[in-house]
């Protein structure tokens, strides 16, 4: 009696799921030949729009003073159920609120204006497998970025400095670091239209 | 011509350090294949430290370092109270390590890196039997979402069962009173 409730209530949560996320993209067997072609395009892409994003977040990095970390995705932003293609940066600078709200607005604008002219992004998307809604749109919800400032001794710099800006999810997070764990404190956000006019 | 290479040397030294980036040591630094040597070092340490056997490492730093794991097998029979000891002192050694490595700190996901980061497991085994230890001493223990799970082997069900559960900061605070305020 209690495996068929357990396997009624099973049935209905994952017919629940389909319904709420949407069916799974599944791969065509019957069409193996085609099917085949269209993993090796995605790796393809993949590994193009990864070469192309690293690149251009090395310029920004050089333009900007700052050291480039790598690529970032969701799983920086602890957020594992959306996308998001980020930049990953460290800075020696020491800025203030009203400062880092300038020097973020500027990098906000050039990686958005890069996102929006280089194809290449949006094939990513568009070749990917995926369940989750809007995936495949290039919207600023994907755009990310995260800038952690370290001094010369790599330990966080204290307040009224910044201790990291985080772009991710149509917002701008400022941490400040604790006094003494250095750990961040809890974010002054703000919301990303209100903050730098993506859309000119 | 001697003073001049004296003083070529000095204003290169100066120029170097004043516009040099201090992430300069960054650069072609791999961070995965550090993190990896670093992670077997401190465990063949924490092992001959607390005379456990590593039986197994993983964790996960594709991008960033996420979460350290650590598997350690023991031969001895201890109590919770023991045990507690032996997890924590371990665990807040990994802690430290990792912390405090310069190097590594703009590569953490959370800096400090938080006790959820770091998992440790102790699996302690009769020499004798090679089974679990009786039921009378902890088996097994380890952490998950910020507690500390100690087991006992039932030979009944031939399975752990749950002996005693208790928050990290709690068992860090029962070994610093204990110990007047260290480890």
């Amino acid at each position: 009696m209690m495996r068929l409730i357990l396997t009624a209530f099973l049935f209905f949560f994952t017919t629940l799921q389909a319904m709420y996320v949407g069916p799974v993209e599944k791969y065509d067997l019957d069409d193996w030949p085609n099917e085949c072609e269209r993993i090796k395009q995605r790796l393809q892409s993949t590994k193009e729009e990864s070469a192309a994003r690293e690149k251009f977040g090395k310029q920004l990095a050089n333009k900007y003073d700052m050291f480039f970390l790598g690529n970032a995705d969701q799983y920086l932003f602890k957020e594992t159920n959306k996308v998001i293609i980020g930049l990953n940066f460290i800075s020696d600078r020491k800025l203030s609120l009203e400062e880092g709200r300038k020097f973020i607005k500027s990098i906000i604008e050039e990686y958005w204006k890069e996102l929006k002219i280089n194809p290449i992004y949006q094939k990513k998307l568009d070749l990917m497998v995926t369940r989750l809604p809007d995936a495949k749109v290039l919207n600023p919800h994907k755009l990310g970025i995260q800038i952690a400032f370290w001094d010369e001794e790599m330990n966080r710099p204290q307040y009224p400095h910044l201790a990291c800006v985080q772009v991710c999810f149509e917002q701008i997070h400022y941490y400040f670091a604790d006094p003494k764990t250095q750990a961040w404190q809890e974010p002054i956000i703000e919301n990303l239209d209100q903050a730098v006019d993506l859309n000119p | 011509m001697k003073n001049f290479y004296y003083f070529l040397f000095f204003f290169n030294f100066c120029f170097i350090s004043l516009f040099s980036s201090p992430f300069k040591q960054l650069e072609n630094f791999n961070y995965q294949n550090y993190t990896d040597c670093k992670q077997n070092a401190i465990a063949r340490e924490v092992a001959e430290k607390y005379g456990l056997q590593i039986s197994g490492s993983g964790g996960g730093f594709r991008a960033f370092v996420e979460n350290i794991s650590i598997e350690y097998t023991s031969y001895e029979h201890l109590s919770v109270d023991q045990v507690r000891e032996l997890f924590i002192s371990a665990n807040e050694m990994l802690l430290a390590e990792f912390n405090n490595d310069k190097l590594l700190r703009p590569y953490l996901r959370r800096f400090p890196c938080p006790v959820d980061n770091i998992r440790i497991g102790i699996m302690f085994i009769d020499k004798k039997t090679n089974r679990f230890v009786d039921n009378r001493f902890v088996a097994s223990v380890g952490i998950a979402r910020g507690n500390i799970y100690y087991s006992a082997f039932d030979p009944l069900k031939n399975a752990l069962i749950n002996l005693h559960r208790e928050p990290y900061e709690e068992a860090l605070r029962i070994i610093r009173e204990r110990n007047g305020g260290e480890l």
